[in-house]
């Protein structure tokens, strides 16, 4: 008992420093933008100090919040969905190499993400833009008329999101995949269980602390993306962090921490109903 | 394959020259096995003699390089694991750990196709056998060692497989679990009546458990008998030494007469059952040291170099002319004071259990 006492102790001291930084640089901001996010706006200061209902109010009021939040849903569970299908196999190969070869292919993966947002973001214009190479090869080929635009829509900023988060979610699911012990899968055999029952049955299930962490992480990126979004989206394809930033600045800030609020909200209602259909918990802890 | 099971006695699994050869390693040499139905075999080898890799053929993890498996009169050769039927525990027992206990032992009927309320009774039968009736609601990351591992020998029988695979199904298990864990492995085997391959690195489980032993080294099978034959009767130098402990004495023939070969071993004429070599040839022989006792006169002089007291018995490293010996004595009636490093005693062994080892390769 004295020894698990101290040990305690001993991590409390290793943690306390973090946990100090955590507290002053993160949850001192947030309580104090929650309490903004119900002050009045003000056309002179950051806020009146008037307290108020009517930044939640508004938002929930307006139908074209509404059709915001309705659309970042919307886009986020798309984003989550084509990030599974299309991650899964590539983790599932990869799980499979030599620990090199797994390291070499998820280094090979990460080096778009060595590129700044912006660069990349610029990129999906290059090619996505009216006179852009999709554009003007279809023009070319006479598929289609006149130049198009496939910038600014939802498929637009799909797209470049996905290309973005794809590699979080395959490492996620590689490493959650990998540390599966294999005699699992020759107990689903011995058990009489062919290839694709064993992989429905327990290779899917075990490796679900991956799929959770991977949705997590993917969920956070997409709502907190900026840059992809304000490119590819632009004015006509907007989602809530774009109106945080355009509350900020017509400088309502009152506003934009509410709206803030509003997209932590979504995140944690996405994230705790990952946690609930995914139960990764059932899987975790000696087998 | 029916006709013939009815006139001979089929073995339930058969290796006809199997070999197995990974990459540039041969992990099995041409190997012939037979396992008859009921018996609990045991594959009992040091790391790296293919034992292992005998046991995944049979289950069809791993495919022979060349040679046919055959499982009661069937050949599987080729056939993935998932259509066979058998049985296995693992090492770390591989329970699924997002499964209930029932939910476990379920899988291999659910699997099969067996209807639904005929998994429940066999279910609560195969927990009931393993005494963890209570416990089908659990995890089993909630049992203890000792319960995971009859848990997984529930899963593994609850089907009725035609051979039950053991995997070194003791080692993550505590030395006092073991012991019991053995008893029980034994207990249920028979009560089933299934036969059973075990795969072991601990001699003394082998020997505890089995019907017959197979002791393996460098991907060859170097004896195969009952625990009794391989313990008394060790064929090489191997076996003798890897199955407890053994004195491996040469002596050189002198000749043959009516009770059969003399020898020369340190200057000490014996007579042994009459032997294949030729005189002045050199043999060597296994003897157990529990098979020497100790006297003070007659018998084959020899000097005490150490004597180490280990309660039930004395351990003595003894020096016979500049060959050493050591025997195991009982202390029933022995006097330590004549065990002293230096002293001067006889040894008594029946030439009998002087067992011809073959020449070394």
């Amino acid at each position: 008992m004295r020894s698990r006492l101290s040990k305690n102790s001993l991590a409390l001291a290793v943690a306390l420093p973090p946990l100090v930084i955590l507290g002053l640089f993160f949850v001192v901001p947030l309580c104090y933008l929650l309490f903004v996010s119900f002050m009045t706006n003000s056309a002179t200061s950051l806020f009146d100090l008037q307290p108020t209902f009517m930044n939640y109010a508004e938002i929930f009021s307006d139908p074209f919040y509404w059709l915001i939040i309705r659309r970042t849903l919307l886009s986020t569970a798309v984003v989550l969905i084509l990030c599974l299908l299309l991650g899964y196999p590539v983790a599932f190969y990869a799980a499979r190499l030599s620990p090199r070869g797994r390291l070499i292919m998820l280094m090979v993966m990460m080096v778009p993400l060595m590129v700044s947002n912006v660069v990349r973001a610029y990129g999906w214009v290059a090619i996505l833009g009216r006179r852009g190479v999709v554009s003007s090869t279809l023009t070319g080929a006479g598929i289609i008329e006149r130049p198009m635009q496939f910038l600014y829509s939802f498929e637009a900023v799909t797209l470049g999101l996905l290309t973005i988060l794809l590699p979080f979610m395959i490492v996620s699911l590689t490493n959650s995949l990998a540390t599966i012990d294999k005699r699992y899968t020759e107990a689903a055999y011995s058990l009489g269980a062919g290839p694709w029952r064993t992989f429905f049955r327990v290779t899917l299930p075990l490796s679900s602390p991956g799929i959770a962490s991977g949705l997590m992480l993917v969920t956070f990126l997409t709502l907190s993306a900026y840059v992809t979004i304000a490119l590819l989206g632009g004015p006509r394809y907007k989602l809530l962090v774009s109106l945080v930033f355009d509350s900020v600045t017509t400088f309502r800030w009152p506003r934009a921490a509410a709206l803030s609020f509003i997209l932590l909200l979504i995140a944690l209602i996405i994230a705790v109903v990952i946690q609930l259909v995914i139960r990764p918990q059932r899987v975790q802890g000696k087998g | 394959m029916n006709t013939e099971a009815s006139n001979t006695p089929v073995a339930d699994v058969k290796f006809i020259q199997v070999e197995k050869r990974f990459d540039t390693t041969t992990a099995l040499h041409s190997l012939d096995l037979e396992i008859e139905h009921g018996t609990l075999f045991a594959l009992l080898g040091p790391s790296g003699c293919g034992k292992t890799t005998t046991l995944r053929l049979i289950a069809g993890f791993e495919q022979p390089t060349s040679g046919q498996v055959y499982i009661r009169g069937k050949d599987v050769t080729g056939i993935p694991a998932y259509k066979r039927s058998f049985g296995m525990v693992f090492q770390n027992f591989a329970l699924f750990p997002h499964l209930t206990v029932a939910e476990n032992v379920a899988f291999g009927l659910k699997m099969r196709g067996v209807a639904k309320s005929d998994i429940q009774t066999k279910v609560a039968a195969a927990l009931d056998l393993v005494e963890l009736g209570r416990f089908g609601e659990r995890y089993p990351r909630q049992l203890s060692g000792g319960q995971q591992q009859r848990v997984a020998l529930a899963r593994a029988v609850v089907f009725e497989p035609d051979v039950l695979l053991l995997d070194e199904p003791l080692s993550a298990l505590d030395k006092m679990l073991r012991e019991q864990m053995q008893v029980e492995i034994r207990h249920l085997q028979q009560r089933l009546k299934m036969t059973t391959v075990f795969v072991t690195h601990d001699q003394e489980e082998a020997l505890t458990m089995s019907d017959r032993v197979a002791v393996m080294k460098d991907g060859r099978i170097q004896q195969a008998g009952t625990p009794r034959d391989i313990y008394d009767r060790p064929k090489t130098e191997f076996v003798a030494t890897f199955l407890g402990a053994s004195n491996i004495l040469e002596a050189s023939v002198r000749g043959n007469d009516d009770a059969g070969t003399v020898i020369d071993l340190a200057g000490n004429t014996l007579t042994v059952g009459r032997l294949a070599a030729t005189q002045g040839s050199k043999v060597r022989f296994a003897l157990r040291p529990e098979k020497i006792s100790i006297g003070m006169a007659g018998g084959i002089k020899a000097t005490v170099r150490e004597a180490i007291y280990r309660g039930a018995q004395t351990f003595l490293y003894l020096d016979l002319n500049g060959t050493p010996i050591n025997a195991v004595v009982q202390n029933a009636g022995v006097n330590q004071a004549t065990l002293e490093p230096g002293a001067a005693i006889a040894l008594h062994w029946d030439c009998a259990n002087m067992v011809e080892l073959e020449p070394q390769v």
